[in-house]
């Protein structure tokens, strides 16, 4: 089976989302997706990284995944090119399960649980306004997801008071009047709800530890970037301030930034976005480092549909999955335009997909939409990086006394195609 | 004075480089550069970066970088996104420097000396000691080369043999068979081997005298790397894939990196690379800017260069320097036996060339319009979103009850009447009024 054609799929409505489905020669489509600065995404997808898997085979995940790395690597990676890779990647597992007939979950080590609890980030979507309703109902809020079998939720309430300062003043009155909804939660129904609390990484470091000390009779479920996640030695400060456990957040990029958290202690549970760091593959590794440190991942969602499902298969086959993030409001209001069959949350849990590959496709109505974007690659080609015009190589004469290294490259093995 | 648009220039050939002018409502034009995937880079640019941009004050470059900084990191900063804004910042740069009628180094604190060392990188696997000779007659006192990267193609990087490692150490051998230690030589193994195999080449290579080690390994974990420093005499250089003063302290602060190697055009531009150079200085570690991609980023590291007392040494490319850079700006940067000068010119101290815009293969693409981006305000992230009207007025309340006795105004700005002709006027508190005023749609 060969790669054929690579395809991007964004909408006007959704500025900041963008599909991938990688089609196959033998007629299997992979689907993928991520989300954030989708333009920037599809050329990243078409301009970079597509001619290279066109004409290749889609089982060598591992192997597309170390060359588009190493490619955007090579002026420091990240951003919308890691974005893209990770599409990719969710695209190539969709593939395999396909060929294998079997859910992602099962080749990627087979079910540890069949579902996994789900927590409700508040969001604001079409008629569901969680996130407005939480500060003039925290409690009917609250009690509506417990009817749901949803027992936790997630809230952002400092967000809003470090805007005046940019996090670097933060005052007394502020914060009560932050906290409010969450203490008359704790008032009304005690710890019937778990709360977690983000803050956007808005906060100085003591800013945040001061949040930190105030929340701790509030028993928050964690805290989740009270600072940006940009230096593990702060980040472990803000931790040994506090008995709550502080989460590592969905912005730092494969396992090797997520490692620098893991092992110096600078945050108790890790929380990959599996569509920014690399996709199924690397949040597995992620998974695996976290495992080794007696960490859980709580896998970052808000994004799109599609990662929901990756996700999923994450959490059925690795034992280490804590909670999985739900965004209720995106999900009832438009995640279903777009896919089918539907992802199932059943009594505060989502639930392993059962169809082949990822377990859902696109919907054939998004593309007659009027605002929707497609782009198509179809042509291989190798990049200047990789050319060996790029590096000043022995002239052949000489090479030739190399045995080792020649007579392996005469072999002309498809796994060396990476200078 | 306020930025009116923004407009991005490639061409075909060479593919990877792009250029973007920042034009002002005074007629200033702002120069940058970045290099690597430029269509990718272009399309941060405006579809991501310059809305954010257009409409405002070119001098308020530190609130420009963090706005764009945070907008990026919201999804984990890096790639084609931190070249946009390492881009942008050099533009806004070159604007302030023109405005104020000086060179950029006089708006960073000024010159600590009038031209930094250059050394040239690229050398033929066969004649690199012909080569060393001729650039010790230009009057060069240093060189690097690469050449253990070919011979890492076929294990990836996880085995060298003996006899792979003893090709690859031919033309070091060469170089001091002709011209024995009159040039310092430098190895760039651009991120391709593993730990064991690393310290076998640094190790092999000790009694050439090498200047640095560059990039034997990927940038992943500054442990590994550390290992890598103690396993061996010569300094151990990095390196320009790191992005930003965040990745780099790692590797400075654990002792890795003897040598610091920003690149200007990657990590975040001449705000960022000024940090990373007084971080290293912190360190007592010199910084040694990279090259290898366009003309304009010789003359952003020249004013890094300039104001830096631990700047060690300047890359460039001649083939480049002497080859295609002059069809692109002029003056060229002033690179002259072994010396780089500091720019005289205000601003970053080049143009683009008028040709430019005549050749055929040129693609140009412009924003002029400041609008409304989702996920997007002054602080590059809409954490108001989650805010009912109501919030948003019984919050200001509070406010108002505060500024009573403390004024935004006070607290935010110098407190001494107006700012800097063109600034950014009373600080952040002012910047949050103009978001409002956005908000709004007055402007």
């Amino acid at each position: 089976m060969i790669i054929s054609k690579i395809e991007t799929i964004r909408v006007g409505q959704f500025p900041d989302l963008i599909f991938v489905q990688i089609h196959t020669d033998a007629g299997l489509i992979g689907l993928g997706e991520t989300w954030y600065a989708a333009s920037t995404v599809e050329s990243a997808i078409h301009d970079h990284f597509g001619p290279l898997l066109i004409g290749r085979d889609p089982a060598e995940i591992e192997r597309h995944w170390q060359t588009m790395f190493r490619l955007s690597d090579h002026a420091g990676y990240g951003g919308g090119e890691l974005r893209a890779i990770s599409a990719l990647d969710v695209a190539l597992w969709d593939i395999k399960g396909q060929a294998l007939q079997m859910p992602i979950f099962e080749i990627i080590g087979g079910g540890t649980r069949h579902r996994i609890r789900v927590y409700n980030t508040l969001g604001v979507y079409g008629d569901i306004t969680d996130g407005y309703d939480v500060w003039t109902d925290p409690v009917g809020v609250a009690q509506r997801l417990l009817d749901e079998g949803i027992t936790g939720m997630k809230m952002s309430p400092t967000d809003f008071i470090a805007r005046e300062s940019d996090g670097q003043l933060l005052f007394k009155d502020d914060l009560d009047w932050a906290l409010r909804p969450l203490r008359e939660i704790r008032d009304r129904l005690g710890m019937e709800i778990e709360v977690a609390n983000d803050a956007h990484g808005k906060w100085n470091l003591p800013n945040a530890i001061r949040i930190v000390r105030e929340m701790e009779p509030l028993r928050p479920m964690w805290h989740e970037e009270l600072i940006s996640p940009l230096n593990e030695v702060a980040h472990a400060r803000l931790q040994s301030a506090t008995s709550t456990p502080i989460a590592a957040a969905e912005r730092l990029m494969t396992r090797y930034q997520h490692r620098r958290f893991i092992e110096s202690s600078a945050a108790r549970i890790t929380m990959p976005d599996l569509t920014w760091t690399g996709g199924i593959s690397e949040v597995m590794k992620i998974a695996i480092l976290a495992s080794v440190h007696q960490m859980p991942i709580a896998p970052h969602d808000c994004v799109g549909p599609v990662n929901m499902l990756a996700c999923a298969h994450i959490a059925m086959a690795t034992p280490n999955v804590m909670i999985m993030e739900y965004n209720r409001a995106m999900h009832l209001g438009w995640y279903r335009d777009f896919i089918e069959p539907d992802f199932v949350i059943k009594d505060g849990f989502l639930m392993a997909p059962t169809e082949p590959g990822l377990g859902t496709h696109l919907k054939s109505s998004v593309r007659e939409r009027g605002d929707v974007t497609v782009r198509t690659s179809d042509e291989r080609s190798e990049p200047w990086l990789m050319s060996r015009q790029r590096y000043t190589y022995p002239p052949p004469e000489i090479q030739d006394e190399f045995v080792e290294s020649t007579e392996r490259r005469k072999a002309g093995s498809e796994a060396v195609y990476y200078d | 004075m306020k930025i009116k648009h923004i407009e991005t220039i490639r061409v075909s050939d060479p593919a990877d480089v792009i250029w973007i002018r920042v034009h002002t409502d005074t007629g200033l034009i702002g120069l940058g550069e970045t290099w690597y995937a430029s269509k990718t880079v272009e399309s941060a640019v405006h579809d991501h970066f310059a809305p954010l941009i257009v409409g405002r004050d070119p001098f308020a470059i530190e609130r420009h970088w963090l706005n764009m900084f945070r907008l990026s990191d919201h999804a984990g900063y890096g790639g084609a996104e931190l070249r946009a804004i390492s881009a942008i910042d050099m533009a806004l740069w070159d604007i302030k420097g023109q405005a104020a009628g000086v060179p950029v180094y006089e708006l960073l604190g000024g010159a600590v000396r009038k031209k930094i060392r250059v050394y040239a990188t690229g050398a033929p696997f066969v004649g690199a000691g012909e080569l060393a000779r001729e650039l010790i007659d230009d009057g060069m006192i240093a060189m690097k080369m690469g050449p253990t990267i070919p011979v890492a193609t076929p294990s990836e990087g996880q085995y060298l043999s003996a006899k792979d490692l003893d090709l690859a150490l031919q033309p070091f051998r060469d170089v001091r068979d002709a011209v024995g230690d009159g040039i310092k030589i430098a190895n760039d193994g651009h991120g391709k081997w593993a730990l064991p195999v690393a310290i076998q080449i640094a190790k092999a290579m000790e009694p050439l005298d090498i200047m640095w080690q560059e990039d034997l390994m990927p940038l992943l974990n500054p442990d590994a790397l550390r290992q890598l420093q103690d396993a061996t005499s010569t300094p151990v250089c990095i390196s320009e894939r790191l992005l930003t003063r965040w990745q780099l302290r790692e590797f400075i602060e654990n002792g890795s990196a003897q040598i610091v190697m920003p690149d200007l055009i990657w990590t975040g531009g001449i705000s960022e690379t000024h940090r990373i150079a007084v971080m290293a200085s912190a360190h007592q570690v010199p910084v040694a800017p990279h090259d290898a991609t366009g003309p304009v980023n010789i003359f952003a590291c020249a004013h890094i260069c300039m104001n830096s007392p631990n700047a060690m040494i300047m890359e460039h490319v001649r083939p480049y320097l002497y080859g295609w850079y002059g069809e692109f700006v002029d003056p060229l940067p002033p690179i002259e036996h072994g010396w780089l000068s500091a720019p005289q010119n205000p601003g970053i101290g080049t143009r683009l060339r008028p040709e430019v815009f005549e050749r055929p293969d040129i693609e140009t693409r412009v924003t002029d319009e400041s609008v409304a981006i989702p996920g997007m305000n002054d602080e590059g992230w809409a954490g108001g979103d989650n805010f009912s009207d109501k919030m948003w007025s019984e919050m200001e309340e509070i406010m108002k009850f505060r500024s009573l006795g403390y004024s935004d105004t006070e607290r935010l700005s110098s407190g001494e009447g107006d700012a800097p002709t063109g600034g950014p006027g009373g600080g952040i508190a002012t910047w949050y009024k103009d978001s409002e005023t956005d908000k709004a749609g007055d402007e």
